[in-house]
């Protein structure tokens, strides 16, 4: 017999496919205003839809969180959108804390299990790791995280393709449990409409009274301003300014702004002070998964590539060709950052009028 | 205050690293050392120690022969005493196997006076996950407070600030509490020579599964949610274009991206 969504009564799934939940909890990085990538929801459903038919849960605090409307998950073939609203008024909009991590979990799980699916889906932003980990701790699932891909395996369960050591191998990983939690760098991904599809249903949940996060509570959130450009995390086109730029930002900044993009900085760039520790990309900055990637003035140390396995598309600029950041770009330029780049920006600026 | 720090003995990160044919790290390199960023945590947890006085910090490891180096680099830089949970059945482990050992070894320092506080590094330079403080947490049953910026221990409490998704937030939890910690929360001590030495007398107890009361079978390879049924080496990129520029490469990087409709 088929599991059916409790409040809504939609059926999870259709004879011999499995059910898929792809989880949205993505924080202010989905706002339209941010640059994050538009397309990152419909990226996971493209994803999702191979291993089976698709629910997406939306976990939200009181009156806020991701944006992904049934309509948008529907043309890419998500079979319902499930809005659960978790820990009442005491959650922040975005990020749930207040409620705590724990709820979201909770509530994530019980879904899961109601509705019978062999894999739970999500993005791979810090929020979204520490939230797969604690669902698939729920769950008893088997858990992949930083995958670059899921394919259908021979049963109903999935396998991820994940990279290891700053993006020089490559695992193909089963699990061993009847569930998969997988998170998934999304940057890479095709998203693909579905022919004729409707808007999703929406099914309006709302999750029991936070547990197990014993006291945790939000004291105070600020919002880091990033000026005109968006914020690193979720960004769509990364520029990153290594030691090669000796403190001038000034054209990573134009290039960047050409393109829309965030500014990103490396460790050297960082400790010489030429760039605020928050736009650190890297191993213990930022791990970022953009459509493209540029590195000016960067070297390509495992440190900093390690947190830039993910984007679709790198671009280095750099005069060392033996520069070890070249063995990872699509499009190496053996040159001067500051010839390349105020050029390409201007060549950009033109192409755009 | 009772505090226990997780440290994970890794390889060189600077070493060739690979995965073998049973998709498990190679660890024959001998350079391991102790994880970069968990000396963020063992900073942290001998300055909480240091402001709270009459403090104990209890360096904590899973791992093979040789991560007790892991530990005693720790203890090199002020911990009291370390534990090793060292067991054959461990190997292969994922990240829920070695959560149960770390929690049961976590209980079982909890045996003789309760454990305020539970810190570990913001990630794993080899594994990379960053999942184990949460799943750690949340075997615990402890609040979690990740990816610290900065913390603060006072009344009972724990309070950290961090920076994430472009918002700083702080957060607060009473004590028990695990809490992650980034590099950017402190500068870590370097020992120095009568830390070295001290470091030589202080005990690393060494635990079996069995010490922990842990059913083999839950850990290691055998307890495995997840395997690795292939694994290789990624070639270089095959699309690769390397340019010298010859005065117009900026134009050219324009007109790439156009191509690939990335403007
Ligand atoms: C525990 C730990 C964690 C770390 N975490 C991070 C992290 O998260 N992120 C990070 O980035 N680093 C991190 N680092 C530091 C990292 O190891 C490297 O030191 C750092 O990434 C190097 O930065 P860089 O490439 O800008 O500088 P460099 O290595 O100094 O390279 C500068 C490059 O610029 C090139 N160059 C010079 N002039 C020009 C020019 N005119 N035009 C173009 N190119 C030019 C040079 O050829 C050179 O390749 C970490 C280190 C440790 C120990
Ligand atoms: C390339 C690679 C890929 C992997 N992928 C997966 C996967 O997708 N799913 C999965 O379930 N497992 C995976 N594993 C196994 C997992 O990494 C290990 O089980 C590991 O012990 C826990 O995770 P971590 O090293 O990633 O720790 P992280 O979560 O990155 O480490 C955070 C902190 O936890 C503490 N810590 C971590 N390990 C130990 C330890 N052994 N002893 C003491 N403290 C510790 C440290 O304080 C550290 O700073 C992978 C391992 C490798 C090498």
């Amino acid at each position: 017999m088929t599991a059916r969504c409790t409040p809504c009564r939609i059926p999870s799934a259709g004879p011999g496919r499995p059910a898929v939940l792809v989880v949205r909890h993505a924080p202010d990085a989905l706002d339209a205003r941010s640059g994050a990538d538009p397309q990152e929801a419909a990226r996971l459903v493209t994803a999702a839809r191979a291993l089976g038919e698709v629910h997406v849960v939306r976990l939200t605090g009181a009156g806020g969180g991701a944006s992904d409307d049934a309509e948008r998950v529907g043309r890419y073939g998500a079979r319902a959108l499930h809005d659960v609203r978790v820990g009442g008024d005491a959650a922040h909009p975005r990020t749930l804390a207040g409620a705590g991590a724990g709820a979201g979990a909770a509530a994530v799980a019980d879904l899961a299990a109601a509705l019978g699916v062999t894999t739970v889906l999500l993005g791979a932003r810090p929020h979204e790791q520490e939230l797969a980990a604690l669902v698939a701790h729920r769950l008893g699932a088997g858990l992949v995280t930083g995958a670059e891909r899921v394919e259908p395996g021979p049963d109903a369960r999935p396998v991820a393709v994940r990279r290891s050591f700053a993006g020089t191998w490559a695992a193909r990983v089963t699990v061993e449990r009847p569930r998969a939690v997988v998170t998934l760098r999304t940057g890479g991904l095709p998203a693909v409409p579905v022919p004729d599809a409707a808007p999703a249903p929406v099914c309006p949940h709302v999750a029991g009274p936070p547990a197990g996060d014993r006291g945790w509570r939000l004291v105070e959130r600020a919002e880091i301003a990033t000026g005109d450009r968006p914020p690193l995390v979720g960004a769509d086109v990364v520029v990153v300014g290594g030691g090669g730029t000796g403190g001038d930002f000034g054209p990573v900044d134009e290039l960047a702004d050409a393109l829309g993009g965030a500014v990103g900085a490396t460790g050297v760039a960082v400790a010489e002070g030429w760039a605020d520790a928050a736009t650190l990309v890297g191993q213990s900055g930022v791990t970022v998964s953009p459509r493209l990637y540029v590195g000016a003035g960067v070297s390509g140390a495992v440190h900093h590539s390690n947190g830039v396995a993910a984007a679709a598309t790198v671009v280095a600029v750099n005069p060392d060709p033996q520069a070890p950041i070249f063995a990872h770009a699509h499009l190496g330029i053996v040159g001067d950052l500051f010839d390349v780049l105020p050029q390409a920006a201007a060549a950009l600026r033109r192409l755009r009028t | 205050m009772k505090i226990v720090v997780c440290v994970k003995f890794v390889p060189d990160i600077q070493a060739d690293r690979r995965l073998g044919q049973d998709g498990r790290v190679v660890r024959d390199g001998g350079d391991g050392t102790l994880n970069e960023l968990d000396e963020n945590a063992v900073e942290a947890a001998l300055a909480l120690a240091e402001a709270a006085g009459d403090s104990e910090v209890v360096a904590l490891t899973v791992g093979p022969a040789g991560a007790e180096d892991a530990v005693r680099r720790a203890l090199q830089m002020g911990a009291d005493r370390g534990v090793q949970v060292l067991d054959d059945a461990l190997a292969g482990s994922d990240v829920f196997g070695t959560v149960t050992a770390l929690a049961a070894a976590v209980r079982r320092i909890a045996a003789d006076g309760p454990v305020d506080l539970v810190l570990t590094g913001m990630a794993a330079l080899d594994g990379l996950t960053s999942l184990l403080p949460a799943a750690l947490a949340a075997e615990l049953d402890l609040p979690q407070l990740t990816l610290a910026a900065e913390v603060a221990v006072e009344d009972g409490a724990v309070r950290i600030r961090r920076e994430l998704d472009g918002a700083s937030e702080t957060l607060a939890a009473p004590l028990p509490a695990l809490v992650s910690v980034t590099d950017q929360a402190n500068a870590p001590r370097y020992p120095n020579f009568k830390g070295i030495m001290a470091a030589r007398k202080k005990p690393i107890q060494v635990l079996a599964l069995a010490d922990v009361g842990v059913d083999p079978a839950a850990v290691g390879a055998a307890g495995a949610r997840t395997r690795i049924v292939g694994s290789s080496p990624r070639p270089p990129r095959e699309d690769r274009v390397l340019i010298t520029d010859d005065g117009t490469a900026g134009t050219r990087l324009a007109q790439y991206l156009a191509e690939r409709k990335l403007v």
